[in-house]
């Protein structure tokens, strides 16, 4: 092994898998583009050379180009201090890369990418960043060892040269060879170490004591997850990735149908409305639906973690009680069924309830959270707020400009429910057509409007409602909300987009509805009557459990896979807390995990043994393959081996073809030679049996050596030893049959 | 013992733990994890490669001033399985015992770098000492160190083993005519010193013996005898050379060494031409000769010349000894 040859490439996958952890985890594609291009070049420059062809002012202009774009990406954001100190460390990287490869700069490379690792970690933690992580380390442990190896003999070509110059002490870095067996004991030892530093730091992970000291620095801004969920604070029309297809399970949600009567069951095409957000400004500039900050009035905080107000509604509707579980938090929201009466926040969180929009947020962000709504369902959907928060809320509105105040949605409002808005008084805010008036615009909606994740890129200067109204007829919920809103505004009637999620799809041995980010979902609350909001869903209610799924493909079935292990990763790593560190140690004694993982392993079926002996037998089933795996390539290094060990010794004594014959010969005349005996050793073994064959044989087995060993060897006629061999094997072989 | 990066390096493991706290970020706890890891594992293999490495040191003796000496270590890996990475070897000292006048030309400590040892093995190196000064010189502590893999603790292993070595006097060459010319061409001692040997020179007659060449018969005595004699020849008889050094107190130090260095020259010189050198050092009333021709049997004289402790009280005055053969004085001009 060419020990700098090596160093070269090492160091440089290094630096490049660091960057582009640093790159994934900041999302930063500039970074990774620039990384690319100076890594390899860098790569091809050093790797006959230690000394740069860079001069040092070019080097110093981009210290500077880099000091500068530091000071410029300070925004004062405590959240951007670690994406924008770790971009410049990438471009610090960059220009080390581009040095003398001196001991002291190859150091202060490898520190810098340590410390670039660690800005990584700190700004996201999800899975990608955890595969670079686990990639990063034997790299960067092979870099530093090759370092070190390297260090010593530069420092020692220096004082023995008596000069710190590059340019002399390059040629012996260059021509320093290490023994194979010294290439083998570096793998052999990166590997076994990286095994046993991912077990070590396993089990500190497991063992540090969480929620210990939480916050005691002050709090700093969380890094990316990856949980994001598909819903957001805002809806911003026109975009197209607004949609979010993941799988990641956002709410588990249990339902109990009426509270009162817990026997009956929820039917199991039913589907709930989980809200999280009521927007009710739209910005026609931006496009955007937005929460009015205008009237906070109507929000009241509660610090004990329970909320409870029965309300004003005109009939006795069924209780029913939703218990949710958020395995990680995003954000601050609270998913609640349109109309809670009563909330109960498990280890009593603070939270904010605002009346008005039936709506909550914590006050303070927590890792996860469960929490139990009691809310009144009812058919008609429809709940009467308390009235006192209404009047802030309509002499807001009263005081904005109805952005739908377009002739286009005001005709098409007219066309499809003439007579009902013809007797509508236009000065009152409500009327009693109110309600059916919506319904009218929510059927007209489902027959003129399709369903679809992928809508029609909007002009952009184009209002996106009314082109999906007149022009494209085509979107997703979003769309199918702001439409609704937008022509029950043009004819006076109160409207608000509703922000959260739909639970449609039913996990029967969690008894759960498993709420995904895919089912993100948007709809809309009416106003029908003084305090009345109508809560009404005009997106096609048969097929959206189905539209929400993606369609199955092969990349969509790998997106599975790789959400699969994304979940697995959220939830062992991303989501470990002091309740599942205690569950690990105090849930089941050794022999209860034992048996049930003995269990499950046998039975195939992990439905008895609970959820954690279901983790652990997955988690032996994959160490059982992990163990296949590794012994089926330790097998195949065998093979290789042998086969190349065999390759090498072969060929060299049987490239002569005289040789080959005089083999055949010797085991005709019954005196073959054994595979592991050296040819010369086989002619004093027959020495005594067949003195001249062996005189023959010995001639011939040297000549093949020589042509085999020596390159600059001159072939010489060997047919007569060859026939010698012949003559003498007869005589000698009769001589012995004679004797015997 | 920590390193200076080891100190950075344990300072950012804990503030990654902080971090990690701090933040409960669990990716952190993990980093943590692997940084901590990374400590234990670097004292484990570090640990165990240094343990299974034994030194040797050997010098090539003998040891003259004003030229290096080349010490050459055995460096044995004796586990079984680990190999041993990037192991430094370093001379601290050298500390001479008698008056020096010189200093070593070099810095210490002194360094020799070994990449690579594979496991069960063992491999030579050497590293050249500084020029010493005359006189007996002690080597001091040896040690083995090494910051592989990580380059955070430095083991070391000291071997405290002090060696004693005698350095002789630093030799010049000098010249065949100068040598002739101070030392005269030389002629053999008297005839009572003669021996039978191996020379051309004719010593007796005796006895044809059965083993004789016939080449040896003399044969013209042989007739006149009556019976077969033998010719027997003489030993060669050595050329002798006597070298008085004067010290005199009065003369500067460095002039006395630089003498020092001249009488050694010449008894090496005539050593290697054959010579039986004897040495007169009148002040220190010192006086050897050797035995033998030859250089081994000039080292001792050459011992003698290393142990003059030009410290020591020296006699003011002494006389000029007196001499059957030829002989070199080294004085003063005036003298």
């Amino acid at each position: 092994m060419k020990l700098y040859t090596t160093y070269n490439t090492v160091i440089t996958l290094t630096v490049l898998v660091g960057v582009l952890a640093f790159a994934l985890a900041a999302r930063s594609i500039s970074t990774a583009l620039i990384a690319l291009p100076v890594v390899i070049s860098a790569f091809l420059l050093f790797r006959k050379s230690l000394v740069t062809p860079l001069p040092r002012w070019t080097l110093n202009i981009l210290l500077l180009a880099s000091l500068l774009s530091l000071i410029r990406g300070f925004t004062g954001e405590l959240s951007e201090v670690v994406p924008v100190v770790g971009q410049y460390i990438a471009y610090l990287q960059f220009i080390k890369l581009l040095e003398s490869r001196t001991p002291r700069d190859q150091g202060q490379l490898i520190a810098l990418s340590l410390i670039l690792t660690i800005g990584s970690v700190l700004t996201s933690v999800t899975l990608d960043m955890g595969i670079m992580l686990i990639i990063y380390v034997p790299i960067v442990f092979t870099a530093i060892v090759l370092y070190q190896v390297l260090s010593g003999i530069y420092k020692e070509s220096s004082a023995r040269l008596n000069t710190t110059d590059t340019n002399l002490i390059a040629p012996v870095l260059l021509n320093e060879y290490l023994p194979a067996q010294a290439t083998r004991s570096t793998r052999r030892l990166v590997a076994t170490s990286t095994l046993a530093m991912l077990v070590i730091a396993g089990g500190v992970f497991v063992l540090i004591p969480r929620s210990v000291g939480e916050g005691f620095l002050g709090s700093l801004p969380q890094p990316r997850s990856r949980a994001v969920t598909g819903f957001n604070e805002s809806i911003r029309l026109g975009s197209t990735t607004n949609i979010n297809e993941s799988q990641a399970t956002v709410l588990e949600v249990k339902v109990i149908a009426d509270i009162n009567n817990p026997i009956v069951i929820t039917p199991p095409d039913s589907r709930f409305l989980l809200r999280g957000s009521v927007l009710d400004y739209y910005d026609k500039k931006s496009k955007t639906w937005t929460r009015a900050t205008s009237h906070t009035s109507d929000t009241i905080t509660i610090g004990t973690g329970t909320f409870s107000e029965p309300p004003d509604t005109p009939a006795q509707p069924t209780r029913t009680r939703f218990s949710i579980n958020i395995p990680i938090t995003t954000g601050r929201n609270i998913f609640l069924p349109w109309w809670t009466v009563q909330l109960d926040i498990k280890d009593n969180h603070a939270f904010d309830f605002t009346r008005r929009t039936g709506t909550a947020s914590l006050k303070q962000k927590k890792r996860s959270l469960n929490y139990t709504a009691t809310a009144f369902i009812d058919q008609a959907g429809a709940f009467r707020v308390p009235q006192n928060f209404e009047s802030t809320y309509l002499n807001a509105q009263s005081n904005q400009p109805n952005p739908f105040l377009d002739t286009r949605i005001q005709d098409l409002a007219q066309s499809i429910a003439p007579n009902l808005i013809a007797e509508r008084d236009p000065a009152l805010d409500t009327h009693p057509n109110d309600r059916r008036i919506a319904q009218a615009f929510v059927s007209y909606l489902e027959q003129t409007c399709r369903y679809t994740l992928a809508p029609p890129i909007v002009p952009a200067d184009r209002d996106p409602i009314v082109y999906f109204l007149f022009t494209g007829r085509e979107g997703h919920c979003e769309y199918f909300a702001s439409a609704l809103a937008a022509l029950c505004r043009s004819v006076g009637i109160h409207a608000r987009v509703v922000a959260g999620y739909v639970a449609t799809e039913y996990d029967d041995q969690a008894n759960a509805y498993i709420v995904r980010e895919r089912h993100a979902h948007a709809w809309t609350d009416v106003r029908i009557g003084e305090g009345i909001w109508l809560e009404l869903d005009p997106s096609p209610s048969e097929s959206l459990a189905s539209l929400h799924k993606p369609a199955p493909t092969v990349l969509s079935k790998l997106r599975d896979f790789i959400e699969a292990i994304d979940m697995f990763w959220i939830d062992s790593v991303v989501a470990f807390d002091d309740q599942r560190q205690a569950d690990i140690f105090t849930q089941r004694s050794e022999d209860q995990w034992i048996d049930a993982v003995t269990e499950a392993l046998e039975t195939g079926s992990t439905e008895d043994a609970g959820e954690g002996a279901s983790r652990i037998a997955a988690i032996a089933q994959a160490i059982a393959i992990a163990l296949a795996l590794l012994s089926f390539f330790i097998l195949i290094r065998l093979v290789i081996k042998r086969v190349r060990t065999n390759q090498s010794q072969l060929p060299a004594l049987a490239s002569l073809p005289e040789y080959s014959t005089a083999l055949s010969l010797l085991k005709e005349a019954g005196f073959e030679k054994p595979a592991t005996t050296p040819p010369l050793i086989h002619a004093d073994d027959i020495q005594q049996a067949a003195p001249t064959s062996a005189i023959h044989f010995r001639q011939i087995a040297i000549h093949n050596y020589s042509a085999s060993l020596d390159p600059m060897h001159m072939p010489q006629p060997m047919q007569h030893h060859l026939d010698c061999l012949k003559d003498a094997l007869q005589k000698e072989r009769f001589q012995n049959d004679s004797r015997s | 013992m920590p390193t200076r990066v080891g100190i950075v390096y344990l300072s950012v493991t804990v503030f990654i733990g902080v971090g990690a706290v701090n933040a409960q970020n669990n990716l952190l706890f993990f980093l943590f994890g692997i940084s901590l890891a990374a400590i234990l594992i670097s004292g484990f293999i570090s640990g165990s490669m240094m343990m299974g490495i034994k030194v040797q040191r050997t010098i090539q003796t003998p040891v003259y001033a004003k030229s290096t000496v080349v010490c050459n270590y055995t460096i044995k890996n004796t586990n079984r399985f680990i190999p041993a990475f990037a192991i430094t070897l370093t001379e601290h000292k050298l500390a001479a015992t008698t008056n020096a006048t010189s200093k070593p030309t070099r810095r210490f400590p002194l360094h020799a770098f070994i990449p690579y040892i594979p496991p069960d093995s063992e491999l030579t190196t050497k590293i050249k000492l500084p020029s010493p000064p005359r006189g007996e010189l002690t080597i001091d502590k040896l040690s083995i160190t090494s910051t592989f893999p990580f380059g955070i603790v430095t083991k070391a292993i000291t071997y405290t083993n002090q060696e004693q070595l005698l350095v002789r006097p630093a030799i010049h060459p000098i010249a065949p005519k100068a040598f002739s010319n101070a030392a005269g061409a030389g002629r053999s001692t008297t005839e009572d010193r003669r021996r039978k040997g191996q020379g051309l020179e004719f010593y007796a007659l005796r006895e044809f013996a059965h083993a004789d060449s016939p080449k040896q018969v003399a044969w013209k005595a042989s007739a006149r005898a009556g019976t077969l004699l033998t010719k027997q020849h003489a030993s060669p008889t050595p050329k002798t050379l006597t070298v008085i050094l004067m010290l005199e107190p009065a003369a500067e130090h460095s002039e006395l060494e630089r003498r020092i260095e001249s009488a050694a020259s010449y008894i090496m010189t005539a050593a290697a031409k054959n010579y039986q050198v004897a040495l007169e050092v009148p002040h220190f009333a010192l006086s050897s000769k050797t035995t033998n021709p030859g250089t081994r049997a000039a080292g001792a004289l050459l011992d003698i010349l290393a142990l003059i402790d030009l410290s020591a009280q020296l006699a003011a005055t002494a006389p000029l000894p007196r001499t059957t053969g030829p002989s070199i004085t080294l004085a003063s001009s005036n003298a």
